[in-house]
């Protein structure tokens, strides 16, 4: 799981009826605060470093039922985090 | 448009990628006096039925990566629940003796790849901005970029 990033999913999930008027584009979230949506993944990235430098932030695409990503290879899941 | 033609490995069609940290993870590390840690260099097989690139969780640990985000995967032994993974910034260059080809920003899932031959999947996300062709019967394959 994504621990790492716990309080921003939790923020994410409940901004998310308020933030799916945007749905398509990328939110940035760290922590509780929100600190906008953006067109592209390019720049939600760079606005969250901007804003937090290396400090964790969420770039997250608003959409009402995440797209899942597939893998044919079957894989175990392991994080570096 | 730049090209590699290589030959089909045991392993598939594998292609060395440069990887290392995205344009605006550099561009934090160098506000904060940090030193840039330096690329690797990952065999990675292509992977049409990879949504995403996917990368060794073990070979991107130099990299000092942080997680910017998530997504639900789906293998073949989650069954129909994904299983949520943290997802992480990076930076990967096709490597070309004439015109090498940088992608600034792309989103990876990080994998345990340690019993497979190879680094990482690279995934329909990258090769959207490709032409890959297979050529089983010569068993080459090519890679524009």
């Amino acid at each position: 799981m994504a621990d790492a990033l716990e309080t921003e999913l939790k923020t994410y999930e409940a901004q998310k009826k308020s933030l799916l008027a945007q749905e398509g584009k990328f939110v940035v979230i760290h922590g509780t605060e929100i600190l906008g949506t953006y067109a592209s993944y390019e720049d939600a990235l760079k606005a969250g470093y901007e804003k937090y430098k290396l400090e964790p932030f969420l770039v997250k695409k608003i959409q009402a039922v995440d797209a899942v990503n597939f893998v044919t290879r079957d894989l175990p899941f392991s994080c570096p985090t | 448009m730049p090209h590699l033609t290589l030959p089909v490995t045991s392993d598939g069609p594998v292609v060395e990628l440069i990887v290392g940290i995205s344009t605006a993870r550099e561009a934090a590390l160098k506000l904060a006096g940090k030193p840039r840690p330096s690329p690797i260099i990952l065999r990675c097989l292509i992977d049409t039925g990879a949504t995403g690139t996917c990368l060794d969780s073990g070979a991107i640990g130099p990299l000092g990566l942080s997680p910017t985000g998530t997504t639900p995967i789906t293998t073949p032994s989650t069954g129909k629940t994904p299983h949520t993974c943290e997802t992480f910034d990076v930076g990967i260059t096709f490597y070309h003796p004439d015109s090498s080809r940088f992608f600034g920003t792309v989103p990876i899932v990080a994998l345990d790849f340690s019993a497979q031959p190879i680094d990482g999947l690279l995934g329909r996300d990258v090769l959207a901005n490709c032409l890959f062709v297979y050529d089983g019967a010569a068993k080459t394959f090519s890679i524009a970029f």
